[in-house]
């Protein structure tokens, strides 16, 4: 099998599920780096520079909320869900546990 | 970290200037957090390759900046696949025509094109591109306006299952195409035997050469008869069968024969016009060969791209279904 074929698939299939989990994980403040870190050590790897766009893409969207503040002598960005991303959170999770059940039955 | 501080400029360079600062500001602290933790798991300062392999993991920094960036395009992938296909027909279009009409005089003026042969090539090269160039830049500009303006409408909103073309078999005949074909063979039978007059420039009169009827004029009246009779059946009986393509691929070899016959029996015409002078007439007279040259010259092509798929469908194969051999054809 195409090793960037299978590559690609499980890109295009892990993206959609990447705005879940960042908005899931920002329940909880954290900056970028500190958010990619834990991503990570949960199992969801986010390259940064698919990462730092989405951010700012959710904040614009009014489903984030950020601040710069300084930590350990250096500026960071913190960023949390906001009130409104934390309704649609719900919804999509919703939508995620639908189609999850659906797969597995079809899987 | 000069070497940081140059990426963070060169992806900076790219990034719209009102959330510039913000960005590389973030993108800064980011990977001065991963110089950091490296260099705590190493114990010691990095060096300038190892900083470089994180820059370089990154990615470069046009792609970096890309991520920020507002998708745009001067065509979408909505309107892309019709943009190229009007791109792909004009051009053929155009440079085919062009082509034929170069070619057409060409043969017309052989004394120019044989005594300087490279001047003439670049010449019809150089209006080839020109006229590509033209073309191309005029669609992409139309469609570029359209793009920009269609996402307020609706128009793919408003379509009609029932307005979908019909389906077609490629052996039936398009009963518009045999009725067109008939008029006009029709109309040029009735020219060729003198009922048909074509209005007259007054002082001047172009009629067919006499040495060109003495030998043509019941070869091209069958031609034209044959032709007519074909697109006449193929109204009433719009279904291609093995009998009816062979006898199309019979006339339309003919037709080739008489059309390489005619290329060496000109001049075609005879221009009398009694107050010209000798170069006006000339002039003339060759205007009107290249223009009989060129249509020749299609007809030519029809003959033979109908002759491909009339072959198939004699051998029981199923004719080309793609455009560029369907539209020559007439099909």
């Amino acid at each position: 099998m195409n090793p960037d074929l299978l590559e690609n698939l499980r890109l295009e299939l892990r993206r959609g599920c990447l705005i879940l989990a960042v908005l899931a994980q920002l329940k909880t403040e954290h900056y970028g780096y500190a958010l990619r870190k834990t991503l990570a050590d949960r199992g969801m790897e986010i390259d940064e520079n698919t990462l730092y766009p989405l951010l700012r893409r959710l904040e614009s969207q009014g489903l984030l909320v950020s601040q710069w503040r300084e930590e350990d002598k250096r500026n960071k960005r913190f960023y949390r869900t906001s009130t409104e991303g934390k309704q649609l959170l719900k919804q999509l999770a919703a939508e995620w546990r639908s189609i999850n059940d659906s797969l597995n039955e079809i899987l | 970290m000069e070497l940081l501080d140059r990426y963070l400029q060169a992806v900076g360079f790219w990034l719209p200037q009102p959330q510039k600062r913000d960005i590389i500001a973030e993108l800064s602290e980011d990977i001065r957090s991963q110089i950091e933790e490296k260099e705590s798991d190493l114990g010691r300062n990095l060096d300038e390759a190892e900083l470089e392999a994180i820059l370089k993991r990154r990615g470069a920094p046009l792609l970096v900046a890309e991520g920020y960036l507002p998708q745009r395009f001067l065509i979408g992938p909505l309107l892309f696949p019709i943009y190229r296909l009007v791109l792909k027909w004009a051009l053929l279009y155009q440079a085919g025509g062009w082509f034929l009409v170069w070619i057409g005089f060409a043969l017309l003026d052989r004394a120019h094109a044989y005594s300087n042969p490279g001047a003439a090539v670049g010449g019809a090269l150089r209006t080839l591109w020109l006229v590509g160039v033209n073309t191309f830049a005029a669609i992409t500009a139309a469609f570029a306006l359209i793009e920009r303006y269609h996402a307020k409408s609706r128009f793919l909103e408003q379509w009609n299952p029932r307005k979908l073309p019909r389906l077609r078999h490629p052996n039936q005949i398009s009963r518009s195409n045999s009725a067109s074909e008939l008029a006009w063979n029709g109309l040029l039978i009735l020219w060729w035997v003198n009922w048909l007059r074509v209005a007259e420039i007054p002082g001047l009169r172009v009629a067919l050469a006499p040495a060109l009827l003495q030998s043509f004029y019941w070869p091209i009246l069958t031609l034209f008869a044959a032709l007519a009779a074909i697109a006449c059946a193929n109204l009433f009986r719009p279904w291609w069968t093995r009998r009816r393509a062979g006898i199309r691929l019979a006339i339309n070899s003919f037709g080739l024969i008489l059309i390489a016959l005619l290329f060496m029996a000109k001049p075609w015409f005879e221009v009398i016009a009694p107050h010209a002078t000798t170069t006006e007439i000339r002039d003339i007279a060759q205007w009107v060969d290249g223009t009989a040259a060129v249509l020749l010259l299609f007809y030519a092509m029809s003959f033979v791209m109908r002759g491909i798929q009339d072959i198939r469908r004699v051998t029981g194969k199923e004719p080309i279904r793609h455009w560029v051999m369907r539209l020559p054809a007439g099909e």
